[in-house]
């Protein structure tokens, strides 16, 4: 399948620093894939999302996004570790405000909005401003509001690292679900090793400095999966290994 | 045992209590002379003093005179520095180029200013409206600009993430709510200093509760002063709760 995304020989130093935490870096990504990106803290994986995401600009080389903008859509959403709602809003306005840019009829706007909301559990909450939800409420928000712009490519930073760990597993699974049911391609970032073998079809390990893919392998287990699968276990200690 | 201070009738008791002390003590002042004869207003005779400028026909228009200048002088400063203040806050070029003029300006205190008042607008409502708005002005622009630099910056990200990046869009959708309740923090504290600054320049000589206050005391109608002061507080009180009641509105988002 052609690629949906291609991250092309990017360079990336910050202002400051020595080494550049990226240098000449490629990877592409399939329509629809799931791709996880593993690493240490520190290593650059969420300034390569940053990079995906056009929120920071390589100093060389290039991200091409094949796809061509179609009205009433972004080709691209995030989802940050912090969920990141504005606690000005409330919930429903949160998942509207990537659609205020953008030229939808209102009726058409309101449609996304309740369907995104739907999908990710949160109809109920509409109304609540995000003081008054739970965190794994608020990362669901915003997943929703990343949804809700119909994203080709759904960037994710960490989403789960700030949730208990029921909270996690219950929304890893949904994650899983949403995916199948939305058709983007997602970039998952993660420092979970078994988090990335259960929801992606490829995992990608970055280590180095500056940063380079020290695995690259597609996770061989077919879906619906299961978390005690022994292939999986195997999986995780080969990525584990590279790390 | 309950403490006195457990119960709202309690702590009502506790509050009439200290006011009746006050009074007291302020009556036993006047009764033994603690300051010169004649300089300490009774506290029994407010109510005749009241009465008899209220019936003179002084003390209404005074107010009305006062909230003249202080609606004038207040959203003329609080408009001017909550726009100023956005403005040098989202735009480095401004920064830097009002940065001197600011920091020469500032430290005029707003009665200063009363001289060129009166040279420019004579003795009228304009010229105490200017000066109050100076007051109110920098108290403005600095709660404006330092709310604005305060916002954080992960909804900058967020702002640009979602194609909300260009100057107003980003600005409207998250400068200004995230900045405002340091910005109506602002608008609250002004609405304080307004008062301060009127009375000071109506003592020099603007029509209004403060010019009233002068000749009362000229004539040694301290009793007339105090209903003065009073009715002062009495409009700030009003004032201050119209605010707060706005304010809550505003920022019904906030935890409690």
């Amino acid at each position: 399948m052609a690629p949906v995304l291609s991250v092309d020989r990017v360079s990336l130093r910050f202002p400051g620093a020595d080494q550049p935490i990226l240098k000449d870096f490629s990877l592409t990504v399939e329509r629809g894939a799931f791709i996880a990106i593993v690493g240490g803290s520190g290593v650059g994986k969420s300034t390569l999302l940053r990079a995906i995401a056009g929120l920071l600009q390589p100093d060389q080389g290039e991200v091409t996004l094949d796809s061509a903008e179609r009205p009433g859509q972004r080709r691209r959403a995030i989802v940050f570790q912090d969920g990141r709602l504005m606690p000005w809003r409330t919930l429903r306005s949160n998942v509207e405000y990537g659609l205020e840019g953008l030229s939808l009829p209102a009726g058409e706007r309101t449609a996304r909005v309740t369907e995104v909301l739907r999908l990710t559990g949160l109809e109920e909450l509409a109304d609540r401003y995000p003081h008054q939800l739970s965190g794994g409420q608020v990362q669901r928000g915003g997943i929703a509001r990343a949804l809700a712009v119909k994203p080709d490519v759904l960037l994710m930073d960490e989403p789960f690292s700030a949730v208990d760990a029921l909270t996690r597993t219950s929304l890893q699974d949904e994650l899983t679900q949403i995916w199948q049911a939305s058709g983007a391609a997602v970039v998952f970032v993660t420092h979970d090793i078994a988090e990335a073998a259960f929801l992606a079809d490829r995992v990608v390990v970055l280590s180095g400095q500056p940063a380079g893919i020290a695995f690259d392998k597609p996770v061989p287990v077919e879906r619906p999966r299961k978390r005690d699968t022994p292939e999986l276990g195997r999986f995780s200690d080969a990525v584990a290994a590279a790390l | 045992m309950t403490a006195l201070t457990d119960t709202k009738t309690g702590r009502a008791l506790l509050g009439a209590a200290g006011l009746l002390s006050f009074i007291a003590l302020w009556k036993c002042a006047q009764e033994f002379e603690w300051v010169r004869r004649g300089t300490m207003p009774d506290p029994f005779l407010l109510p005749a003093a009241l009465m008899d400028e209220f019936t003179s026909g002084r003390l209404l228009p005074a107010v009305g005179s006062s909230l003249v200048h202080y609606v004038w002088g207040l959203f003329l400063g609080s408009f001017l520095g909550f726009i100023i203040g956005m403005a040098v806050a989202t735009s480095r070029g401004l920064d830097a180029y009002h940065a001197w003029l600011a920091r020469i300006l500032r430290p005029i205190p707003p009665l200063a200013w009363v001289v060129f008042a009166i040279a420019w607008f004579k003795v009228s409502h304009a010229g105490a409206a200017f000066v109050i708005s100076i007051g109110v002005f920098w108290v403005n622009y600095f709660a404006t600009y330092s709310a604005v630099r305060n916002v954080d910056p992960r909804f900058y990200e967020l702002a640009r993430a979602f194609g909300q990046g260009a100057y107003f869009k980003l600005h409207r959708s998250v400068t200004l709510p995230a900045a405002s309740p340091g910005i109506l923090s602002g608008l609250r504290t002004g609405v304080g200093q307004a008062w301060m600054t009127l009375i000071a320049a109506e003592l020099l000589g603007v029509p209004g509760m403060g010019q009233e206050m002068n000749s009362a005391a000229g004539v040694g109608a301290y009793e007339a002063v105090v209903i003065y002061m009073l009715a002062i507080s009495l409009v700030y009180t009003i004032s201050d709760w119209l605010f707060s009641f706005a304010e809550e509105r505003i920022l019904q988002w906030r935890p409690s």
